[in-house]
């Protein structure tokens, strides 16, 4: 950064930007603490209930759908660091905020142990050829040991990054930037390994007759696709309740906006071959994974329904410049995505595991999955408390808001 | 932001680029001679396999398709990197791309010309290729738009069609730039071909956009093109081709293979234009940068694929993977897996990836790994199907088809040769989007 | 190829900050400016010129939505005079037709594009405005504006003060053709 820049970066800049945060909240957390009570009694009734399958579906659905969102967060994070891109650096302690969650999944992870039985059906018919890969100590086993190595990653990408705005020394500085840029393509290799392998153990095996090669990937790109969606709405919220307004131009929600556009064209791309695959391979092995979720019933509404929310609706608006820069739009669209992801997320698993007649979408699966939706929000909010929500001391983040004071003085004095 | 590439001024930058376009030198003749006999003698040689027929060329059951398929996918998975620097980049803003579009795209268009010729050699009766265009006749007769094939006739035309107007629309402006500063007959020639562009703001406002809508529109294509390519395989039932990877696997390859040869061919234009100020060694090594995350694609989809393989407990699935590794064509395998996705990593070391000859020599291995890579795709799983009666093997490459490689490599050198020597191979005005404006140059101003 | 017929100035520029400079004085008096040529692309200089987004982007999606439609029909029509049922799949599928509607919505929407650059930059044209220089497409930059003969003094005054190294002044009863490629026809040239 050149010394003109660099002088554009004032004491009381640096101090409005360290007090941008959450502040006290304590309603949130309240309404977090119940929505998560809430979910989890709603969880052990069902699980105590007539259908104990149907309680742990809803548990599997939203433990792959929220490990998805908070991975996919931390994911832009690394992105910025990968690519050098500059644009994005405002959000970067968002995307790192997402990614607290992840702790947490490798316990819910563990707790999956007790419902194995309602939803891993190879416990009951093992298929021989795949014994030694199905079996439920190997799968927890590697399962575990690859959230744990995610988890260990992404800790670790976080920590170098609250290091520096907490210690102010600048050989600190510079070493947690190198230490990022090591960090980021390791956490990027275990993502999309680790996403993979999580996606043909919990979500593929369900039915072990079935598979595809683009599972993993599919699962990986959609979980990037949901991160920025979450990001989108936590920016909002950002924006609004936690002090980042001034921090934040109409550039970081357009590349934003920008990127969630190119994600949903690429997972619907991804969501698209499968189907044309099989379409033309025409397998039995194959395509009865496709029609039970297409064409039979209670699936049927399903599909129609993913589509338009995941792919064609986002596609449409997100063309749109002007939109990708109004809050309550990208916001509500955003929440759309999410909810459609997680409904396509329910058509993959819901079916293998699930023989009622009627679609099991109801108040019991809102309520667990507000629960899980508080834990995330609950997780993200406690570390904003303790940590900056800016990257205070990241170089490219001072270059970016330098420029931005630059261009206010100089729309000032023209 | 520090630039990748020296702050010249306007004319400075100019200058780089048009005192190569002067007069051919006899380096220029020599290459230019050499690479014509190439394709002179590839011409003779599908000349050949017209009056003979396809056994000359090693096509026979099982194996029906040989390197004409394999240079074909080689090809097009070349030209989509061009793409990728010119037009995804573009939207993403990195500004490394800057120096590379030009060449990057003509490479993409001089590729996908080249890729282009070869489902019309690998026909038996090329003179009837016309039957795969959709045209009323008599026979009430249309192609079946529901085989992959016609949508690669289909997606094929459409890239070469974009890619070449999207190329042109970025010369317009380098074009008024060589006009204005030649005289004569060359003046006249590069007048009509810049179309009276004057640069005005109008000009440059709906230029811009065009551009902008240009690149926008051609991320996609570039995406859909190799995954209709690799659909002519995906889309069968045969092992080790039916597989949903196959799409973003292919484009992936694609893309690997075609940073490799923006290497292979930009690394030799620096040196012998002296583009040093502009082709900096930064830039090559975001090249190379990004050629790591392809390649690491590349791993992922081998032991995905190597994966899935046994997780299905198909036969037929894992025995095709077997016999690839440890059969007849097990070496090709294993150069594969070991340039593709082995090599690659080498660019983590940074001494390897900001010099000219390491750069070089990486490039020079990927290209030859992702070649093999269609080998052993194309080649072992028709040799290798359900039925153990019709395994077979392929009985080429034969000369005729070395000829025709030769003749390909020799066209594409051939059209580059040209490319470099009359057009500008850097784009000036988009370099001077990132250069500091006249009169704004820190240190001496003009 | 318009007939030049009013009076007008040319000022040639060699900075950035001369030619924004001469075209914010003219702004300030409320002089239309003609033209600005300038030898790339340049943020600065559309601002300040106001430039509207280019409407070029709704050709394009004509054009897409054309292709998908052309398309996709082009596809059921072919599929459709026979009738095929292969594999118990009906005789006008969705799922690979998706394929080829895609590719002549690209396709369509290409050409749609350049049909609306060529539109708007009114190109290609193949005689040079007489105002063209050919230093415009290296490091120039130039301020066309025509206005009636009185008010040329108090322009050319205003750019050369912003900081201009030549103006031109055009002369309609020179003739005012524009010229050829290859042999501009210079205007009167004004120390």
């Amino acid at each position: 950064m050149t010394a003109d820049l660099f002088q554009m970066i004032t004491p009381e800049l640096m101090e409005k930007m360290r007090a941008a945060g959450p502040g006290k909240r304590p309603g949130w957390i309240v309404a977090c603490v119940l929505l998560i009570l809430a979910g989890a009694a709603a969880f052990l009734f069902g699980m105590f209930g007539n259908h104990p399958e149907r309680a742990w579906q809803a548990y599997l659905i939203n433990l792959v759908f929220w490990i998805g969102v908070s991975s996919g967060g931390l994911m832009f994070s690394a992105v910025l660091t990968m690519t050098d891109a500059r644009w994005g650096r405002p959000l970067k302690r968002l995307a790192e905020a997402l990614g607290i969650f992840l702790p947490v999944a490798c316990l819910l992870l563990g707790a999956l142990y007790w419902g194995r039985y309602h939803l891993f059906h190879w416990i009951h018919n093992p298929p021989p050829e795949k014994a030694s890969w199905l079996n439920v100590d190997f799968l927890f086993m590697r399962d575990g040991a690859v959230m744990i190595l995610l988890t260990a990653a992404a800790l670790a990408i976080v920590h170098q990054s609250i290091r520096t705005d907490l210690s102010g020394k600048a050989d600190v500085e510079i070493a947690s930037v190198r230490a990022q840029k090591i960090l980021a393509p390791v956490y990027g290799i275990l993502y999309a390994f680790g996403l993979t392998l999580l996606a043909f153990d919990l979500i593929m095996s369900l039915d072990p007759h079935w598979y595809s090669t683009l599972f993993g990937a599919f699962y990986f790109m959609g979980s990037f696709y949901t991160g920025l969606a979450a990001l989108v709405v936590l920016l909002a919220v950002g924006v609004r309740s936690m002090g980042m307004a001034t921090f934040v131009r109409p550039v970081q929600h357009l590349g934003l906006g920008r990127l969630l556009l190119g994600f949903c064209m690429i997972t619907g791309d991804f969501f698209f071959t499968h189907i044309l695959i099989m379409w033309y391979g025409n397998l039995p092995e194959e395509t009865h994974y496709i029609l039970a979720r297409l064409r039979e019933s209670p699936w049927l509404p399903l599909g129609p329904v993913v589509l338009v929310s995941c792919y064609a609706v986002p596609f449409g608006v997100l063309l749109v410049r002007r939109v990708k820069m109004m809050a309550v739009p990208m916001v509500l669209l955003s929440i759309v995505i999410l909810a459609g992801i997680w409904l396509e997320r329910m058509m993959l698993i819901a079916p293998a595991t699930w023989n009622g007649e009627a679609l099991p979408l109801g108040i019991q699966e809102v309520m667990i999955t507000a629960g899980f939706g508080a834990v995330v929000f609950l997780c993200v909010l406690l570390f904003l408390y303790r940590y900056p929500i800016l990257p205070l001391k990241d170089p490219m983040f001072l270059e970016v808001m330098a420029e931005f004071e630059e261009q206010t003085r100089a729309d000032a004095h023209p | 932001m520090e630039l990748p590439f020296k702050q010249l001024t306007y004319s400075q930058a100019d200058d780089a680029v048009l005192r190569n376009l002067g007069s051919p030198t006899r380096l220029f003749w020599l290459l230019a001679l050499l690479s014509g006999g190439g394709i002179l003698f590839g011409a003779f040689c599908w000349g050949y396999q017209i009056a003979t027929g396809l056994g000359s060329a090693g096509v026979n059951h099982p194996v029906m398709w040989g390197t004409y398929l394999i240079n074909f996918v080689f090809w097009v998975g070349i030209a989509h990197s061009g793409t990728l620097i010119s037009a995804i980049l573009f939207l993403l803003k990195a500004r490394w791309r800057n120096p590379l579009a030009r060449a990057a795209e003509a490479m993409t268009v001089f590729a996908v010309a080249t890729a282009g010729l070869f489902p019309l050699i690998h026909l038996g009766r090329v003179w009837i290729a016309y039957w795969i265009l959709p045209y009323p006749n008599q026979r009430d007769l249309w192609p079946n738009f529901q085989s992959p094939l016609v949508d690669d006739v289909v997606a094929i035309s459409t890239y070469l069609t974009v890619s070449f107007l999207f190329w042109y629309t970025g010369l317009l402006p380098d074009l008024a730039t060589v006009r204005d500063r030649a005289t004569g007959l060359r003046r006249r020639i590069y007048g009509f071909f810049a179309m009276g562009w004057t640069g005005t703001h109008a000009q440059w406002n709906h230029h811009g956009w065009g551009y902008l809508l240009l690149a926008a529109l051609a991320t996609p294509l570039v995406i859909s093109v190799h995954s209709v390519v690799s659909w002519d395989f995906a889309l069968s039932i045969v092992p080790g081709w039916h597989s949903t990877i196959f799409a973003p696997y292919f484009v992936a390859g694609a893309i690997h293979s075609g940073l490799a040869m923006v290497l292979m061919l930009l690394i030799p234009l620096r040196l012998a234009f002296r583009l040093e100020d502009i082709l900096t060694n930064r830039i090559f090594e975001r090249v190379a940068q990004t050629i790591v995350f392809t390649g690491l694609i590349m791993g992922y989809s081998y032991a995905t694929e190597l994966f899935v393989a046994w997780y299905s407990g198909n036969i037929a699935e894992r025995d095709i993977f077997l016999w690839r590794a440890g059969g007849p064509y097990a070496l090709q395998f294993w150069i594969m897996i070991g340039f593709n996705s082995v090599a690659p990593l080498l660019y983590f070391f940074r001494s390897l990836r900001t010099r000219l000859v390491p750069l070089f020599v990486i490039a020079v291995l990927i290209q030859i790994g992702m070649w093999f890579e269609r080998f052993v795709i194309i080649l072992s799983s028709p040799a290798h199907e359900f039925d153990p009666y019709s395994w077979g093997r392929y009985f080429g490459p034969t000369w005729v088809e070395y000829g025709i490689m030769l003749g390909s490599m020799s066209l594409f050198f051939f059209l580059f040769l040209f490319f470099a020597k009359f057009l500008p191979s850097i784009s000036m005005s988009e370099l001077k989007e990132e250069l500091p404006a006249p009169g704004r140059a820190e240190g001496n101003g003009q | 190829m318009k007939k030049v017929k009013s009076h007008g100035l040319i000022g040639i520029f060699s900075s950035l900050d001369a030619v924004l400079a001469a075209i914010r004085s003219l702004k300030e008096k409320g002089i239309r400016v003609d033209t600005v040529y300038s030898p790339s692309r340049n943020e600065e200089l559309s601002h300040m010129l106001e430039l509207k987004s280019s409407p070029v982007r709704w050709f394009t999606l004509t054009g897409g939505i054309t292709g998908i439609l052309f398309g996709y029909g082009l596809a059921a029509f072919s599929a459709s005079k026979w009738g095929f049922i292969v594999s118990g799949k009906p005789p006008v599928p969705v799922v690979p037709y998706v394929i080829i509607s895609f590719e002549f919505c690209i396709l369509f929407s290409v050409f749609a594009t350049l049909l609306g650059i060529a539109v708007h930059t009114r190109i290609p044209r193949f005689r040079l405005p007489l105002e063209y220089d050919g230093r415009f497409s290296r490091d120039h930059y130039g301020v066309v504006v025509y206005r009636p003969k009185e008010e040329l003094d108090r322009i050319e005054e205003n750019f050369f003060q912003a900081g201009a190294v030549e103006v031109k002044k055009i002369r309609p009863e020179l003739g005012g053709q524009g010229s050829e490629v290859g042999r501009i026809i210079d205007p009167e040239v004004v120390e």
